[in-house]
């Protein structure tokens, strides 16, 4: 029976890292900034999910804290790229001139 | 028994969290516009964490994994919300050919009675350009 989780385990974080990679393909190809960023959100959510499976396949409890941690930083850092892009864009559209944060 | 039991669910809880993980990165790259594509990208963290945490709590069942792994998906729910939310706002506020990809309709145009009421944000917007 452990024999049978093992695998299962083994099958789960293969078939995440696969889907880590389709987000890592959608944050390359863009082809604007939003799809950049909501390809990082994808990333970050398989890898949380693939460090909850690593917790459970090393039998480490300790994992499933830097997996909470890694969770939060991931939705910040989305928020704040969101909010830097918003900061900066925002004056893109009205056509004047790009605010500093892109200097 | 029963673990084998709990096994053969948390293998049914696995499937199905990823087969909306593989529905979403279809989505994700066959959709044209960004907001459809964060609409599929959404299934990952509502759909995928669910089932893929419910799968890895059926099969640890241990009191020790168990609240860290609901916590976890109730920290992924009330995220993920807030960044598609930001992801959305980020597009409506930087694109500049909306138009192209939605019809966008002008209210105060439609019905003057809701011109008031739109006037709002307009006017909080050109207080904020006051201030940068």
């Amino acid at each position: 029976m452990e024999l049978l989780k093992h695998y299962t385990l083994v099958a789960v974080i293969g078939l995440l890292s696969v889907a880590i990679l389709f987000g890592l393909v959608r944050a390359i190809r863009g082809p604007r900034r939003p799809d950049r960023i909501m390809g990082i959100n994808m990333i970050g959510s398989f890898s949380t999910a693939l460090l909850a499976a690593l917790a459970l396949f090393l039998r480490e409890n300790w994992l499933l804290d830097v997996c909470l941690v890694y969770g939060l930083c991931s939705f910040l850092a989305v928020v704040i790229l969101s909010k830097i892009h918003i900061s900066g864009g925002r004056e893109d559209r009205d056509g004047k001139e790009e605010s500093s944060l892109y200097e | 028994m029963s673990e084998w039991i709990r096994w053969a669910f948390a293998v049914l809880f696995f499937a199905a969290g990823f087969v909306s993980i593989a529905v979403s990165i279809f989505g994700v790259f066959r959709f044209r516009f960004v907001l459809n594509r964060m609409q599929a990208a959404a299934i990952i963290d509502t759909f995928g964490m669910f089932f893929i945490t419910l799968g890895l709590v059926l099969l640890s069942w241990d009191m020790n994994y168990i609240p860290k792994l609901l916590l976890i998906l109730c920290f992924t729910w009330v995220g993920s919300p807030i960044a598609s939310h930001m992801v959305g706002r980020m597009e409506v506020r930087t694109e500049k050919n909306l138009s192209q990809y939605m019809e966008i309709r002008d209210l105060t145009q439609e019905n003057p009675e809701n011109a008031a009421e739109n006037h709002v944000p307009e006017q909080c917007r050109e207080e904020e350009e006051g201030k940068a």
